[in-house]
């Protein structure tokens, strides 16, 4: 004899209720968060530290690591005002991090926040920190299968930011084949090839961001 | 590694519910993940696996619907549907 209990009950994620709260927090004071996945080394601190001076004022920057503040002394540097968390162990940030951070870290007067997540293209897609958008970095010198092997970070991204470009003479890898893997995840999704170094693609990503930004308002 | 804090959950709402059936084992249950949680299939089966032995539902089958994203409120929630008790 077997009995089968229906349900219908829903499960959800550890931090979900927190993110949709900081969601409606950052939505309150106009702020719109970009949550910036990518492996270590894939040039999201450079990226911001290229985007930085275009947004002074008018922008902040959370960082993620598991140990040091380098990233934010790099990003004050840069011009824009920063917070480091230190994850200690964790793989990820959590919306409970950012609730924390924020206990501290003063959000008044922005519009803009990006959040750069622990290096690592896996987790970082599970977690939900309030932000309106996930971007993926992906680097032309770690190899273009990456979008294919990591369709999730792929899947929950906005846009695929391809960085290091002005390396790309030096390096076997086709930007057509990132750009149809990722797409693969989500069609139509817009890929912005980058460089911190000689500032291409720059300006194109930071005005689909703000597009984005005021889409959304 | 998130697929273990979902198999946590999943399995607390599986004993409650099997609960009221103190006899019964549990032999299957059925789940529908949205595409944003981004579950790994293999990896909430094998969490699950480890965090149920010596419970009731040891030894369950885990049937897991991955749906496709939709822009509605199931893309970013783990349903269970049905939980199948033996005797
Ligand atoms: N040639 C070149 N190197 C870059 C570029 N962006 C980052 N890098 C280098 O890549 C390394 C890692 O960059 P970083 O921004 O710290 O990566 P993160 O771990 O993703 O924050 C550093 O040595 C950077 O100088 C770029 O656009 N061009
Ligand atoms: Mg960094």
């Amino acid at each position: 004899m077997s009995k089968t209990i229906k349900l219908e009950q829903k499960v959800q994620a550890k931090g979900h209720e927190l993110a949709a709260e900081l969601r409606e927090l950052f939505r309150s004071k106009g702020i719109f968060v970009v949550n910036l996945i990518g492996s270590p080394g894939s040039g999201k601190t450079t990226l911001l530290q290229a985007i930085a001076p275009k947004v002074r004022g008018r922008a902040a920057v959370i960082e993620g690591d598991l140990a040091t503040d380098v990233d934010k002394r790099r990003i004050e540097e840069a011009g824009l005002r920063a917070h480091q968390i230190n994850t200690v162990g964790a793989c990820h940030l959590d919306a409970m991090m950012v609730r924390d951070a924020l206990e501290t870290f003063s959000i008044e007067g922005i519009d803009l926040l990006f959040i750069e997540n622990v290096g690592n293209l896996v987790c970082p897609a599970s977690f939900e920190l309030g932000e309106d958008i996930k971007v993926a970095v992906v680097s032309v010198t770690e190899g273009d299968d990456k979008p294919a092997k990591y369709p999730k970070a792929m899947r929950v991204a906005s846009a695929l930011i391809v960085t290091k470009a002005d390396l790309l003479p030096h390096v076997r890898c086709d930007i057509d084949r990132m750009t149809r893997d990722a797409r693969e995840q989500v069609p139509d999704m817009p890929v912005f090839v980058t460089s911190a170094e000689d500032g291409q693609g720059v300006d194109d990503l930071l005005a689909w961001i703000l597009e984005r930004a005021r889409a959304r308002a | 590694m998130h697929e273990m804090s979902f198999a946590e959950e999943v399995l607390d709402v599986v004993l409650r519910e099997a609960s009221a059936y103190p006899d019964a084992r549990i032999g299957r249950v059925r789940v529908r993940v949205g595409a944003l949680l981004a579950i790994e299939p293999a990896s909430l089966r094998f969490s699950l696996e480890a965090i149920s032995l010596d419970t009731p539902a040891e030894g369950a089958e885990l049937e897991i619907i991955e749906e496709p994203l939709d822009g509605g409120a199931g893309d970013g929630a783990l349903t269970i549907e049905e939980i199948e008790l033996s005797e």
